[in-house]
C-alpha cells in the first residue's frame, strides 16, 4: 500500500507543469496573420483607455487650459485645475504608462510582421497602421512634456525617451535617456512619411488610413510652424474630397449620431468596449461624477448666436459637453476631423502672408458655426481669430492647450511659472531610471 | 487509490480462535465513586472487550487464558488488572495528570508542551465560546503573544489581518495558513466585485462553536515542516471530536444587540452653508457668491436650509446571535460529533448583515484494533449582505460623511435629497436602494485511515476536498444615481474553488530506555482549481425583476479559469534524553507550479533544541521554582502566496476593437522567480513557578525574509511597469512574552490570570528599486517600517501676508525663479505653512518625510478569568500601544475645499479674529492645499479596549440532576465596552484598505466596530 501511495505521487508530476487558461504563453508570440491582425487591434484598443483617449488625454489638457472647471473630488484632478500640478500626479504618471504601453503595441506589430508569410496579408499596411499609431502617441508625448516654454521646434527643446523596439524581456525594459526634440520629431515625421506612402485609402471607421496619416502630418507640421508643410498635408486631405463638414441643426451630429462625413479619424467604442468621458462628466442626477464643468471662460469665448455654445456648453444638463452624453460609455471619440484641417490651412495662410486666403478658410468654419465672416486683414489678427475659433470649435477635444503651448500663450491659462508650460515626467520614472531620465526643471 | 483501500483492508483482516471462556463483571468508578459511564475494558493482547453502562456497571465474557485486563478512559490514567480467580473487579482510574490544554497541536501530530523545542501558541474552545465573533480569525485577538490580530473594520463579515511575528512579506500574502482538520484551506476573498477596501473573507465559512483548539505555529521550528506556506506562521484549527462517553447534547445560544460606540458629530446644515460661503468670499472676493462659480442652491441665508445628521439615518442598532445544538458521544470503538448552528448578525451601518447556517459531523472508528478510520465535514451557507464601503461615493457611511448637512433625506416630493453640486450619492438611498448579496457554499471534509504496523509505527493517509461556491448577486436600481443613466444595472457572478489534498505519512513514537523517538517522514499533493463567471446587464424594467434574463443589454461578460499544485515531501525527528535534552529536526520538500521553469523546487529545513534544567540533578528541588527550560531554534520557511501564473510572460486577450478581437502583452516573463525565504531563529526561555500556579514563556526571535517577491519596477516608457523578481529583503525582530497564574485556587474560587505582551520591529532591508508609495500615505522604503507613513511637515498657520511674502522673496533668491513662491501663490494669511525640509526655498513634493508607522511598539491582551460559587466572571482587555492611523477621513471633514460634508471641529478654524489655532482658514478650492497629507492628519492611534467581560453562572448539578439536564449556565457578556484612545476617528481598529500588507492603518470612510451586549444560556443533557 506504501509503494502504491508513493506511486500515485510520482503520477502527480504534471501538477507542476500548468498552463494558463486565460491568457497566451508570450513564446507563442504574433508569427500568423490572425496574430498579427489581433496585436494591431489590440494597438488600438491602447488609445480607448481612460489613462489615453477614454478620458484624460482630452479632459486634462483642456483642465489645464481654460475649458474645463474641476468640481469634483479628486484630488489629483485638483492640482491639474489649480495649475499646481507636482511630479507624482498619478493622472499624469498614468497618462505617461499607457501612451507607452501604446508605443510598445505599435512596435510589436512592426517587428511581428515580416514573419507572417501568407500572401493574402498587406504586410506594409499593418506596418503603415502600427507606425501612424506611434508617431500619434510619439507627438503626444513630445508636446506635452517636451518642447520649450516658447512652442515646439525651437532650439534646445526636450524630447522623451524613444522606443522603436518591442519590449520582451527585463533587459529591453532598461531605461533610455529622454532624446532631443528633433530627434523624436524626426522619428514620428518618418512613420507618417511612411503611413502616407504605404495606407490603403479606405481602411473602415475608427483605423488609419492615409488621410488620417495626411491629417495627422498636417497637425505636426503646424505644431512645428512649418506652415508650407502643413498647408500641403491639409489641403491633400481637403481635396480628397472624401470629408465634408456638417452644417447647420447637422454639426451636433457629428458626436450625437457618430462617424459623420465629418470625421478623419474617429476612435470607436462599442457596449463592450467603453469609455467613461460621459460619466465624468455627467452631473449626479444623470448618473454621472460631476467631475468636470464647462468653464464660464469657454461659455463666453462664444459669440452671440454661435451654434457651438450648446455643444460645448450644454444646457441639459448644464454646463457640460454633448460631445460625449452617452453615459453607457459608447461616445466616439473624434481625434482629427476635417474642421481642423481647414483650420490649419487658414493659419498656414496667415503665417505665409495669404490673408485673403486665410480669412477665407477661417470664415468656411464660421459660417458653419453660424456666424458671420470674419474681417482680419493682418496676419497677427487672423492669427488671433484663427486661436479663438480653434477654441470653440475643439473645446473638450484636448486642443485647447497644445495650442496655447504652441504659440507660447499659454499664461493665458492663468500660468505664471515659465516651467509649468511642460507637465513634469512622472516622478516614479525619474526615480525608476536612477535620474537616467532627467525630469523637466521646475519640478 | 481504490486499489490501495481493498489491499488495506484484506490485509487487516484477522482471525480469531475460539477457545474455552468465563464471565466477569465489575464496576468503573472515578476517584470521588462517580461511576465512569463509557469507559473501555479490554482483554489485553485481543480485541476483545466492552464498555461500562450508565452505572459503571461492565459484564463480558472473556477466554478463559486471558491474564490481563485494560481499563481505560478518555483524560484518565489507564489501568491494567490482573485476572485472578475472581469473577468480579470494580477499578477506580485516576484524573491523569496531564491536562489536555498541555497537548498541542504540531503539523502532523501532536506533542506535549513540555517536549517542545518550537514556539506554539494554544487558543482553546473556552476562550474562543466566550467571544461573539463572526469568524475564528478575530477569535484570536489579544489571546496569543507574537500573534498580532487587527479587523479591518466592523463590516459583518469582512476580513481580518493577523501577522504572525510582523510582516513578513510585501507583496505577496501575509495571511498565516489555516489548517483545518489537516486540511490546508483556501482563505481570503473571493467576490468579484469590489465596493469599497473591506471585502469577503473565507475564514468566515467556519464557525467558532465547532472549534475544540486553535493551536499557532510561529517559529520556523514549529512552521518549516508547511514549507514553502509557512512563512506568515501557521493556524492549526482542530474541531471537536465525539469521546468515549453517554451522548451529551449541548445547546449554547446567545442574542444581543450592537451599536457603534462612538460618532463624529457633523456641522448643522446652516453652519455648512455659512462655512462654505465663507470659504468662496475667500478665495474669489467679498461679494462673489457660490452661484458665480456654478455652485448651485447655496446663496441664500444659512439659517434658512434644513439640517440632516446623517449618521443618526444610516447607523442602527443592530440584532447578533448565534444557536448551536451539538450532540457528542461514542463507545470506545466508534465516537461522533455533530452539530448545526445558525449565526445572525445585522450590521450597525443600515444595508449590511452576515448569517451563516452550517453543519459539522466527526466520526471516528476503530476498524480493528490496528486500523481506525476517520471523517470530519463540515458545510456551511453563508449570506453577506454588502453595502458599498470606505473610499467610495456611493458608500453608506462615507456619503453620511461627505453629504452635506444641508440636504434633507427626502425633498418634498418624496425623492432622495441630493447635492446638486457633488457627485455623492444620498446615504439612505445607498443603504436601501442597491441590493448587493454574496451567498457562499463551503464543504470542508477530510477522510482519513490510520494503521499501526508496529508498536509505535503509524500509516496515515487522508483525502480532503475544501470546496468552495461563491455567488455575487447585485442590483442597482435606475432610483439610485450610479445606475441612473443605464436604467438599472445588474452583475452577478459565480465563483468557485476546489482544493484537494492527498497526505500520507509515517509516525514512529517509541522510547529506548531513556531515549524517546519521535519520527515522521510523509508526502502531499495539493491541487486547486479556481473557475469564474461574470456578466452585467443594464436597462432593466423596473426594479422588481433583478436577475440578468431582465436586462435588455448584457455584457461585460466574462470567464475565468486558473490553478495551481503544489507536492511536497517532508520528515521531522523529535528526540529527547530523559525528558530533559530534546533535539529536534525537520525539512520539507516543495514544488509549486507557481514558479519559474528554472527554480521549482525549494528546500525548508529547521532545527531545534531544548533544555529542562529544571529536571537536572543538580537542579534545586524547590516548591517556588518548578520548571526551567530553555531553548533555541533555527529554520527556514517560504511563501509562494502570488499570483499561480507570475512567472509567465503573458500575451492576453481583451485588447479588444471594433467588435473584434485583440491581443496585446502583458507581462513580462521570469524563469528564475522563486520562493520568498525567511529565516529565523528563536530563543526562548519558559519558566513555572509555584507548582505551575505561575507561567512564564518569553520568546526573542528574529525573522528575515530574503528574496521577496516585488514588482520591480521598470520605466513605463517600456511599455511595462514592473516584472515579478526576487528581490528585497525584510526583517522582523521581537519578544514575546505570555504569564499564566493561578492566583486563587481553593475548593470554590478559582482566579487564572492570563498575560501576554509582544514587541516588534519591522524594517525593510532592501527593496527592488526606488521607494514607492501605497494607500493614501503610506510609504514602503529601505530602512523604514512596513506601514510607514509619509507626508508633508506642519510648521503652524500663517498669521500675516508678511510672513508669506517674506518667504515668497526667499524663494525667488535660493531658487533664482522670478516666479518662484514658497507654497502657492494663492497662499493667505490662515494657510499652514508646511516645513521646507530640504532647505531649498519652495515646497515640492521632496519636502516629505516620513510620519510615523502603523505598527504598534507593543500589542497584546489581558483575560482574567474569575469562578466563584457557581459564579464566573472573565474580562479581557486587549490593547496596541505606539501605532499610528492615517485618518484621511479628516482631509475631507476639515478639509473645508468643496462640496463636502464638515465636522464641527472646523468650527475652530482660523478667521482674522480667531488666530490662536491649528485648524487652517476656509477658503474654497483649497489653493493652499492645506488638506495635503501632513502630519495633521497622522494620529497616535495607541489603545487599551475593554473587548469582553462575561458574567455567568452555572446552576449546582444536584439541582439540574432533577430536571435530567446535565449542566445548565446563563451569561450576559458586552463586547467593546470601553475603549481608552486619543484618536479622533470613530475607532482606532481599523483599514480601510482591509487586508493590505503595505498600506495598513489608514482610515477612510471606515465601517467602525461595534459595542454589544448579549445575553446567552448553555444548556447539556
Amino acid at each position: 500500500m506504501v509503494i502504491a501511495a508513493f506511486g500515485f505521487f510520482q503520477a502527480c508530476d504534471n501538477n507542476l507543469e500548468l498552463e494558463p487558461y486565460t491568457a497566451l504563453d508570450a513564446s507563442v508570440g504574433f508569427k500568423t496573420k490572425q496574430d498579427v491582425d489581433a496585436a494591431l487591434l489590440g494597438a488600438y484598443n491602447a488609445i480607448q483607455s481612460s489613462n489615453y483617449f477614454g478620458l484624460q488625454l482630452q479632459v486634462l489638457p483642456d483642465l489645464y487650459a481654460d475649458n474645463i472647471n474641476h468640481t469634483g473630488t479628486f484630488p489629483t484632478y485638483a492640482q491639474i485645475f489649480n495649475r499646481q500640478v507636482l511630479a507624482d500626479n498619478t493622472n499624469i504618471g498614468g497618462l505617461w504608462n499607457q501612451v507607452y504601453i501604446g508605443v510598445n503595441r505599435a512596435n510589436n506589430v512592426i517587428a511581428s510582421v515580416p514573419s507572417v508569410k501568407d500572401p493574402s496579408f498587406n504586410a506594409n499596411n499593418a506596418i503603415g497602421e502600427a507606425r501612424l499609431l506611434r508617431a500619434f502617441h510619439y507627438f503626444n508625448l513630445v508636446t506635452l512634456f517636451g518642447g520649450s516654454p516658447a512652442g515646439y521646434n525651437k532650439a534646445g527643446g526636450l524630447g522623451v525617451p524613444i522606443y522603436t523596439v518591442p519590449t520582451l524581456s527585463a533587459e529591453d525594459a532598461a531605461p533610455k535617456a529622454r532624446a532631443s526634440e528633433e530627434e523624436v520629431w524626426k522619428l514620428i515625421l518618418e512613420d507618417i512619411d511612411f503611413a502616407v506612402a504605404n495606407l490603403v485609402t479606405t481602411n473602415g471607421n475608427g483605423r488609419a488610413n492615409k488621410n488620417v496619416a495626411l491629417a495627422l502630418k498636417a497637425r505636426v507640421h503646424a505644431v512645428r510652424n512649418e506652415w508650407a508643410l502643413a498647408d500641403a498635408a491639409a489641403s491633400e486631405v481637403i481635396n480628397s474630397k472624401r470629408h465634408t463638414l456638417l452644417t447647420g441643426a447637422n454639426y451636433q451630429n457629428i458626436w450625437l449620431s457618430q462617424n459623420s462625413t465629418e470625421a478623419i479619424w474617429e476612435l470607436q467604442f462599442d457596449i463592450n468596449n467603453t469609455n467613461s468621458i460621459a460619466f465624468w462628466y455627467y452631473p449626479t442626477a444623470n448618473g454621472g461624477r460631476n467631475e468636470f464643468t464647462s468653464s464660464n471662460s469657454l461659455r463666453d469665448a462664444h459669440e452671440a448666436g454661435d451654434i457651438r455654445r450648446v455643444v460645448n456648453v450644454s444646457t441639459a444638463p448644464a454646463n457640460k459637453t454633448i460631445k460625449y452624453t452617452r453615459i453607457n460609455g459608447i461616445d466616439n471619440v473624434l481625434l482629427i476631423r476635417l474642421a481642423e484641417m481647414h483650420l490649419i490651412r487658414a493659419e498656414a495662410y496667415a503665417n505665409l502672408n495669404k490673408t485673403s486666403e486665410s480669412l477665407a478658410e477661417l470664415n468656411i468654419i464660421r459660417k458653419r458655426a453660424g456666424l458671420s465672416d470674419a474681417t482680419e486683414t493682418t496676419s497677427a489678427g487672423l492669427i488671433n481669430a484663427i486661436l479663438k475659433e480653434r477654441r470653440v470649435e475643439f473645446a473638450h477635444e484636448g486642443l485647447r492647450w497644445l495650442d496655447l503651448r504652441r504659440t507660447g500663450r499659454w499664461n493665458a491659462a492663468g500660468l505664471t511659472e515659465d516651467f509649468r508650460s511642460r507637465w513634469p515626467i512622472p516622478l516614479r520614472e525619474v526615480q525608476t531610471s536612477a535620474g537616467l531620465i532627467t525630469q523637466n526643471t521646475g519640478y | 487509490m481504490k486499489k490501495q483501500v481493498l489491499v488495506l483492508f484484506l490485509w487487516l483482516g484477522t482471525v480469531v480462535s475460539l477457545i474455552a471462556q468465563r464471565t466477569i463483571s465489575g464496576t468503573i468508578t472515578d476517584d470521588k465513586k462517580e461511576p465512569l459511564i463509557g469507559a473501555s475494558v479490554l482483554v489485553k493482547g485481543t480485541s476483545t472487550g466492552t464498555v461500562s453502562d450508565v452505572s459503571g456497571a461492565f459484564s463480558f465474557t472473556i477466554p478463559s487464558n486471558s491474564s490481563t485486563l485494560i481499563i481505560s478512559y478518555t483524560g484518565y490514567a489507564s489501568k491494567e488488572i490482573a485476572i485472578g480467580a475472581s469473577n468480579t473487579y470494580n477499578v477506580m482510574l485516576e484524573q491523569e495528570a496531564i491536562d489536555l490544554t498541555d497537548i498541542v497541536i504540531v503539523g502532523y501530530g501532536t506533542q506535549s508542551k513540555k517536549e517542545l523545542t518550537g514556539s506554539v501558541s494554544k487558543v482553546t474552545s473556552e476562550t474562543i465560546a466566550r467571544l461573539p465573533v463572526t469568524g475564528v480569525d478575530q477569535a484570536l485577538q489579544g489571546q496569543a503573544p507574537g500573534v498580532q490580530v487587527t479587523s479591518a473594520s466592523g463590516t459583518p463579515g469582512a476580513s481580518v489581518s493577523i501577522r504572525v511575528r510582523g510582516p513578513s512579506s510585501i507583496s505577496a500574502g501575509n495571511q498565516p495558513l489555516y489548517v483545518v482538520d489537516g486540511i490546508p484551506i483556501n482563505t481570503g476573498n473571493y467576490s468579484q466585485i469590489g465596493v469599497g477596501g473591506q471585502q469577503t473573507n473565507a475564514l468566515a465559512d467556519l464557525n467558532p462553536a465547532d472549534i475544540e483548539s486553535i493551536d499557532i505555529l510561529k517559529d520556523a521550528a514549529a512552521a518549516s515542516i508547511y514549507g514553502s506556506r509557512a512563512s506568515n506562521g501557521v493556524v492549526i484549527i482542530t474541531t471537536k471530536r465525539g469521546k468515549q462517553q453517554k451522548t451529551q447534547i449541548t445547546l449554547n445560544t446567545y442574542y444581543g444587540t450592537q451599536e457603534v460606540w462612538k460618532t463624529i458629530d457633523p456641522l448643522t446644515g446652516p453652519e455648512y452653508v455659512a462655512l462654505l460661503q465663507e470659504g468662496v468670499k475667500a478665495r474669489y472676493g467679498a461679494t462673489v457668491i457660490p452661484s458665480q462659480l456654478g455652485l448651485r442652491n447655496l446663496d441664500a441665508d444659512p439659517s434658512t436650509y434644513p439640517s440632516t445628521n446623517w449618521f443618526n439615518e444610516i447607523f442602527q442598532s443592530a440584532p447578533i446571535s448565534q444557536t448551536d445544538l451539538n450532540f457528542s458521544g461514542g463507545t470506545d470503538r466508534t465516537k461522533f460529533f455533530v452539530s448545526g448552528s445558525v449565526f445572525d448578525q445585522g450590521g450597525v451601518v443600515k444595508g449590511s448583515s452576515f448569517n451563516r447556517y452550517s453543519f459539522r459531523m466527526n466520526l471516528d472508528n476503530l476498524v480493528t484494533d490496528k486500523f481506525k478510520i476517520g471523517v470530519s465535514t463540515g458545510f456551511s451557507r453563508s449570506h453577506n449582505t454588502r453595502i458599498q464601503n470606505d473610499n467610495n461615493i456611493y458608500g453608506v457611511l462615507s456619503t453620511a460623511l461627505l453629504l452635506g448637512s444641508h440636504i434633507p433625506v427626502l425633498n418634498a416630493d418624496g425623492t432622495y435629497g441630493r447635492d446638486a453640486n457633488a457627485s455623492i450619492e444620498n446615504p439612505v438611498a445607498n443603504a436601501v436602494e442597491p441590493t448587493y448579496d454574496v451567498y457562499t457554499n463551503r464543504l470542508l471534509s477530510n477522510i482519513y485511515g490510520e494503521l499501526t504496523l508496529l508498536e509505535g509505527l503509524t500509516f496515515r493517509t487522508s483525502f480532503s476536498v475544501d470546496y468552495l461556491n461563491l455567488r455575487d448577486d447585485r442590483f442597482t436600481p435606475a432610483s439610485h444615481i450610479q445606475a441612473a443613466g443605464v436604467n438599472g444595472r445588474g452583475e452577478q457572478g459565480i465563483t468557485s474553488d476546489l482544493n484537494l489534498v492527498n497526505e500520507n505519512y509515517f509516525a514512529y513514537r517509541k522510547a529506548f530506555g531513556k531515549l524517546n523517538l519521535d519520527a515522521l517522514a510523509g508526502n502531499s499533493v495539493q491541487t486547486s482549481q479556481f473557475e469564474s463567471l461574470y456578466g452585467v446587464g443594464e436597462n432593466y424594467p423596473g426594479k422588481t425583476i433583478r436577475e440578468l434574463n431582465a436586462a435588455s443589454v448584457k455584457k461585460d461578460v466574462t470567464s475565468s479559469k486558473s490553478a495551481w499544485g503544489l507536492n511536497s515531501y517532508f520528515s521531522r525527528l523529535n528526540m529527547n534524553w530523559a525528558g530533559k535534552y530534546f533535539i529536534s529536526g525537520s525539512v520539507r520538500a516543495d514544488g509549486s507550479s507557481r514558479f519559474g521553469a528554472n527554480n521549482r523546487w525549494g528546500v525548508f529545513p529547521s532545527a531545534s533544541a531544548a533544555w529542562r534544567m529544571s529536571e537536572e540533578n543538580f537542579f534545586p528541588k524547590s516548591k517556588i521554582l518548578s520548571e526551567v527550560k530553555l531553548k533555541a531554534s533555527w529554520g527556514r520557511r517560504g511563501n509562494q502566496d502570488i499570483a499561480n501564473f507570475a512567472s509567465r510572460a503573458l500575451i492576453a486577450p481583451g485588447a479588444n476593437y471594433l467588435q473584434r478581437a485583440g491581443l496585446a502583452p502583458t507581462q513580462l516573463g521570469n524563469p528564475n522567480l522563486t520562493w520568498e525565504e525567511r529565516e529565523d531563529i528563536d530563543l526562548g526561555l519558559e519558566i513555572g513557578l509555584f507548582e505551575s500556579k505561575l507561567q512564564l514563556t518569553v520568546d526573542a526571535y528574529q525573522g528575515t525574509t530574503n528574496q521577496l517577491l516585488l514588482n520591480r519596477p521598470l520605466v513605463g516608457a517600456s511599455g511595462f511597469t514592473g516584472i515579478q523578481e526576487n528581490i528585497g529583503s525584510i526583517r522582523n525582530k521581537g519578544i514575546d512574552i505570555g504569564l499564566s497564574t493561578t492566583n486563587v485556587e481553593t475548593k470554590n474560587v478559582l482566579w487564572t490570570t492570563n498575560f501576554n505582551i509582544s514587541f516588534f520591529d519591522n524594517e525593510i532591508l532592501k527593496l527592488a528599486g526606488t521607494p514607492f508609495a501605497a494607500g493614501f500615505a503610506s510609504w514602503v522604503a529601505e530602512g523604514e517600517a512596513l506601514g510607514s507613513f509619509r507626508g508633508y511637515r506642519t510648521v503652524g498657520i500663517f498669521q500675516t501676508q508678511a510672513e508669506i511674502d517674506a518667504l515668497d522673496k526667499k524663494a525667488k533668491e535660493l531658487t533664482g525663479r522670478t516666479t518662484a513662491v514658497y507654497q502657492s501663490t494663492l497662499t493667505r494669511p490662515g494657510d499652514i505653512q508646511f516645513k521646507d525640509i530640504n532647505n531649498d526655498g519652495v515646497i515640492t513634493s521632496d519636502d516629505q518625510e516620513i510620519l510615523g508607522d502603523a505598527n504598534p511598539n507593543y500589542y497584546g491582551g489581558i483575560t482574567n478569568n474569575i469562578q466563584a460559587y457557581g459564579f464566573d466572571l472573565s474580562f479581557f482587555f486587549q490593547y496596541s500601544i505606539g501605532n499610528f492611523v492615517f485618518n484621511n477621513t479628516r482631509a475631507f471633514s476639515e478639509g473645508m475645499n468643496g462640496v463636502f460634508g464638515q465636522a464641527n471641529t472646523v468650527k475652530s478654524r482660523w478667521t482674522p479674529q480667531n488666530t490662536n489655532t491649528t485648524m487652517p482658514r476656509a477658503v474654497f478650492g483649497d489653493p493652499n492645499n492645506n488638506r495635503r497629507v501632513s502630519d495633521r492628519f497622522v494620529e497616535d492611534a495607541s489603545y487599551v479596549r475593554l473587548k469582553n467581560v462575561t458574567l455567568g453562572y452555572t446552576f449546582p448539578a444536584k439541582l439540574l440532576e432533577k430536571i435530567k439536564m446535565r449542566s445548565a449556565r446563563i451569561y450576559v457578556t458586552g463586547q467593546n465596552l470601553l475603549t481608552f484612545t486619543d484618536y479622533s476617528g470613530f475607532d482606532p481598529e481599523v483599514s480601510t484598505f482591509g487586508e493590505t500588507n503595505t498600506a495598513p492603518g489608514t482610515d477612510f470612510l471606515t465601517f467602525p466596530q461595534s459595542r454589544s451586549l448579549l445575553f446567552g444560556l448553555n444548556i447539556g443533557f
